[in-house]
């Protein structure tokens, strides 16, 4: 795994441009940023990444079993009682799910360590699936990147299968797509995903998340009065099962994506869950509910609220003192610990690596920079190259 | 190797130059269940209302409510399309539909028609369940079914994308075996009108509130 500087191409920002890349600066920081890009081994990609990563995602299906079943276990995972006998059913029901992003502190050589689930609104996912694979065409094609050159990236493939295997369950059925107004990234990934659908040959519907109706009946419904019966929301299951329509949901008989299950895996209790289930295993870290800390003596720790976004309200702490935080809106239901662990530095750069799943496949991995421990939603996104 | 092998950038592109590929679409088409505990029926399927009347000389007038219901239910249940072409590549013959909203779309023309005998044969006419209307023997249901295109050639298929049976030739019936769930009527309204908006968004109003340069509610 290195760290490879390579000349930007000098028209990126005009073909961002023509394909609606309009999110690789934000607030005049770059995002994008292609001047320099990661460099992996077949065997690094495959045996350290992509095996764990499907190995992960069948241990966290398990903790959701055991989940679903226990009234101790949804209360520690701060799921509204509302919502329990819905997350059994949608469970039991195997309701079927399109994608995740698990995020991995991994230095090229060690086992990848596990940091997080992101099992229901992921993001930075057409820079992933989409733009890194053009950039890799680009820079072969023009000689920048030697012949040989591959990318973990068959994400798009595999969510065009996906929604066409999705698809012949909700036969003419339209599927809505939602996020919230005034985020032109999260508008980025909603469009990205209806590219996908419309792909699959399904029938697509953008509507704001704000925008969404109560109808007549008790149904959801677009700004047309459509009643919504088939819905992707980038948008968190734990926020919605807290507002005014959270009531809505069940009678309402939307199919979602992700499926309500995933409240269990979206959920920073998966963690300590994982490490009860399966203590030591080389990719997990020690993490610990609160109530469990006294076997945690000693250890540096990162504090993490059971619900939190992008790297918000998160602490390190070293022999209970806090020695580095981030702020943030989050924490109000509880927290849990996981043992520290560094993430690689290349030069100033921290690094962090995403591993996608679609469904219960591994899809690719996409990099992110930050110049602090913690990776926010001000990290930049680099490219990446399997060569050897 | 370990990246889409192919990605159509014409599609992906934000400002087409012209129409997008055709995509080959694959479709399941499940057959219907035969789970455990499900009561099922034996169904006719006919292609027309004549065909339903040379089958059964002595009861037109059953044929005639079936193929009605049928073509009604049809209207408000028949799967919907944005583009004549997706629906095309499913069902081959479709026709638009359109609502007093002034929506419109695509849907696959009707091929056929199923009738089947209700399993409350024995109970008095007037009890029939929803979706089944009366006859001189007991209660009965219809539905429409549609013929399959390209994968789904030669098949019926209903509402749902059941694959029901194989379409056979000249004017007998097809004879299936169905669940009387499969005609009980699907309680979702495509329209609603709408009593409040603005229910869900709340959170991330509040939190946004926090920092302020907040650029995504994903992670």
């Amino acid at each position: 795994m290195l760290r490879i500087p390579i000349r930007e191409r000098t028209d990126w920002r005009h073909t961002a441009d023509q394909y609606g890349f309009k999110f690789h600066t934000l607030d005049g920081e770059p995002y994008w940023d292609e001047s320099a890009y990661y460099q992996f081994t077949l065997r690094q990609i495959e045996d350290h990444l992509e095996a764990p990563t499907e190995e992960i995602h069948q241990m966290c299906l398990e903790v959701v079993d055991r989940v679903v079943r226990s009234e101790e276990l949804l209360e520690r995972f701060q799921i509204p009682p509302l919502f329990r006998d819905q997350i059994l059913h949608s469970w039991s029901a195997r309701e079927p799910s399109l994608y995740s992003r698990l995020d991995f502190a991994y230095n090229g050589q060690s086992p990848a360590k596990l940091l997080e689930n992101n099992a229901d609104t992921p993001t930075s996912l057409y820079e992933s699936a989409f733009w890194s694979w053009l950039w890799l065409e680009q820079q072969v094609d023009r000689g920048a990147l030697p012949r040989g050159s591959d990318q973990f990236t068959s994400l798009q493939e595999k969510l065009i299968n996906r929604f066409l295997e999705l698809k012949s369950t909700r036969f003419g059925q339209t599927l809505h797509l939602s996020c919230c107004k005034g985020t032109e990234e999260d508008l980025g990934t909603t469009t990205y995903l209806k590219d996908c659908a419309d792909a699959a040959g399904i029938t697509t519907k953008l509507v704001f998340i704000e925008d969404i109706g109560h109808g007549e009946g008790d149904w959801l419904t677009d700004l047309d009065d459509q009643v919504i019966t088939w819905m992707f929301k980038l948008y968190p299951w734990e926020f919605m099962q807290r507002e005014e329509y959270s009531e809505l949901i069940s009678p309402a008989n939307v199919s979602f994506l992700e499926p309500v299950w995933k409240t269990i895996l979206s959920n920073k209790a998966l963690l300590p869950m994982l490490w009860k289930l399966f203590p030591g295993h080389p990719n997990l870290l020690p993490a610990y509910f609160e109530s469990d800390l006294s076997k945690a003596t000693g250890m540096k720790l990162v504090r993490k609220p059971i619900y939190s976004r992008e790297g918000a309200n998160i602490s390190i702490l070293e022999d209970n003192e806090v020695i580095m935080q981030s702020d943030g809106p989050y924490g109000e239901e509880g927290y849990i610990y996981q043992g520290f662990h560094p993430l690689p530095k290349f030069g100033e750069n921290y690094t962090l690596i995403g591993s996608w799943l679609v469904d219960d496949q591994a899809a690719g991995i996409s990099i992110r920079e930050d110049n602090s421990q913690i990776t926010q939603d001000t990290s930049r996104f680099l490219p990446h190259v399997i060569l050897g | 190797m370990k990246r889409s092998q192919f990605i159509d950038l014409d599609r992906m592109r934000k400002q087409p130059t012209f129409e997008l590929s055709k995509l080959a679409v694959l479709v399941g088409g499940t057959m219907a269940l035969t789970g455990c505990g499900q009561d099922k029926t034996q169904a006719e399927i006919y292609k027309t209302l004549d065909a339903c009347k040379q089958d059964n000389p002595e009861h037109a007038d059953v044929c005639e409510t079936a193929y009605k219901n049928a073509l009604e239910s049809a209207k408000n249940t028949a799967p919907r399309y944005a583009r004549n072409r997706d629906c095309g590549a499913e069902f081959g013959q479709c026709i638009t539909g359109n609502d007093e909203r002034g929506n419109s779309w695509f849907m696959p023309a009707m091929a056929g028609f199923m009738i089947a005998q209700a399993m409350d044969i024995g109970k008095p006419n007037r009890s029939c369940g929803p979706g089944s209307y009366v006859s001189y023997n007991g209660c009965r249901y219809s539905q429409p079914v549609y013929s399959g295109y390209g994968s789904l050639y030669g098949g019926y298929y209903g509402n749902d994308g059941t694959r029901y049976g194989d379409i056979r030739r000249g004017n007998k019936p097809t004879t299936v075996k169905v669940s009387t769930k499969s005609f009980e009527p699907k309680p979702t309204p495509k329209i609603a009108k709408t009593l409040s908006r603005g229910g869900f968004g709340s959170k991330a109003a509040a939190k946004s509130s926090w920092g302020g340069g907040r650029s995504s509610w994903g992670g």
